[in-house]
């Protein structure tokens, strides 16, 4: 009996003194959510919700079909608005079907160190906790919650296999409350073996959005200010309206920052307009023609503009 | 006849309109009264002196030119100072309205800032690569490019509408 109370004694002396930590299962299941979509070939119905500030929330119905390790085709059912428009990533490169148009736009992205990690950031920058399972797509996954260290940037809430470690559902909240993003598979087939290349394949013209060749022609500034977390995690060059155009990204693993910044025009078509994604600054400063966009506040995107020189 | 009555009917002694019976009393009067007296011999001196001037005939051409004179009124183009004149005004009205725009404008280093101003396809090109790179767990790409997709969508039917 009294080995009992001394075992008992001692296994909660321990919990107490070495609590489990679920910081390492985290890091593990971010890490391999990271790596998931090399690993996992896949096809499901997604559906999506946006609300941008004040509207009515809009919904998106989009299919989902992705090849391992790269290559991934979207297509979007719904809102009419959006019906019939696909977005092709293949590799590094992305493409765009605008069904109006009857045209496919190249893309770029800008690409970072192979070494990068981001869940390593998303861990230094956000209190990131499991708490808890729940089904999606009739799959068993981890509900993990990010909330930032520092600043009132929104919350974030993802979903992930607990299989297979795919992300099957997304959730974004302001400081308030207010689900601003949210996505989650409705069905999910995985491994399917009838995923043709083809759908990866985009042929005829690509419209006018191409790469610069990597010659810019300008002293590409960078910011000397960065939110707390923040660091540059991808360059990249290409053509904006005839202009060479840099494009600089800034990330703190979760939200992202970017800085374009091309040659000044003696003639401009500019006019007023407010985005809803996300917040914008425009500015010309020797020469140069600026534009910073994020979802970070006003004042922080003011605080980088000025810093840059 | 006072003097009174004198000095009324003076003006009409010296036409010659008085009746006869009138014009007797007005006589006896000046003869009597001595400031009267003077008062007709002004006024017959001041006639006098209008009856030597000599006569002017009115200019031929006087009333063409009345007439043009009012006419160039009518139109506005009467002779005004140089600087009522349009061709100082206009560029008055320019360069002072200029130096007030300058005046009022921020210093040059908050003037070189230009908040929400960029052409929309410009924005298009830059919000579409800025979703594409978002490439981490959080964030689903493939919903901030719906979300783009529908802002883009909304900017170009409220620049139609505009």
């Amino acid at each position: 009996m009294s080995f009992r109370v001394v075992n008992s004694a001692c296994a909660l002396l321990i919990v107490l003194v070495y609590p489990p930590t679920l910081s390492a299962t985290v890091s593990e299941v971010l890490h391999r959510a990271e790596q998931a979509e090399k690993l996992v070939s896949y096809r499901g119905v997604k559906y999506a919700t946006v609300r941008c500030c004040e509207e009515d929330e809009i919904r998106f119905k989009m299919s989902v079909i992705h090849l391992k390790p790269d290559k991934t085709r979207v297509t979007y059912l719904a809102p009419s608005t959006l019906a019939g428009m696909v977005t092709v990533r293949n590799g590094s490169r992305r493409w765009q079907y605008y069904p109006q148009q009857e045209r496919w736009v190249s893309c770029h992205r800008c690409l970072g160190p192979n070494d990068f990690r981001v869940s390593t950031q998303v861990l230094h920058n956000y209190k990131v906790r499991i708490t808890g399972t729940e089904r999606v797509a009739g799959r068993e996954a981890y509900v993990v919650n990010a909330v930032p260290k520092l600043g009132s940037e929104p919350t974030h809430r993802i979903w992930i296999d607990k299989q297979r470690y795919i992300v099957v559902g997304t959730e974004t909240k302001t400081g308030d409350g207010r689900v601003i993003r949210s996505s989650r598979f409705l069905s999910l087939a995985l491994d399917p073996r009838d995923i043709k290349l083809s759908l990866f394949q985009v042929r005829g013209d690509t419209g006018s959005v191409s790469k610069n060749g990597g010659r810019i022609g300008f002293r590409v500034l960078k910011p000397s200010y960065l939110p707390a977390g923040y660091k540059l995690v991808g360059a990249s060059t290409s053509s904006v309206n005839g202009h060479a155009c840099s494009h600089l990204q800034f990330s703190n693993g979760v939200n992202t920052v970017s800085l374009f910044q091309r040659q000044a025009g003696k003639t401009s078509q500019e006019y007023v307009f407010l985005s809803k994604v996300t917040n914008v600054l425009s500015w010309v400063k020797n020469g140069m023609h600026f534009t910073l966009l994020g979802d970070l506040a006003r004042s922080e995107l003011q605080k980088i503009a000025d810093s840059v020189r | 006849m006072n003097c009174k009555k004198a000095r009324r009917t003076l003006s009409d002694y010296v036409d010659n309109v008085l009746p006869r019976s009138i014009a007797a009393d007005f006589e006896n009067h000046i003869k009597e009264c001595p400031g009267c007296a003077a008062e007709l011999d002004s006024v017959r001196s001041t006639i006098a002196s209008l009856r030597s001037l000599a006569v002017r005939n009115t200019p031929v051409d006087l009333w063409p030119r009345v007439r043009r004179a009012v006419q160039s009124v009518q139109v506005g183009n009467i002779a005004r100072p140089f600087y009522f004149r349009p061709a100082f005004i206009a560029p008055a009205i320019t360069v002072t309205t200029a130096a007030v725009a300058m005046l009022l404008l921020p210093s040059p280093r908050q003037d070189s800032r230009k908040p929400d101003r960029l052409s929309s396809q410009e924005y298009h090109q830059y919000i579409s690569y800025h979703a594409h790179s978002q490439q981490n767990p959080f964030v689903d790409s493939d919903v901030v490019l719906a979300a783009v997709e529908l802002d883009k969508a909304k900017i170009r039917t409220d620049g139609n509408r505009r």
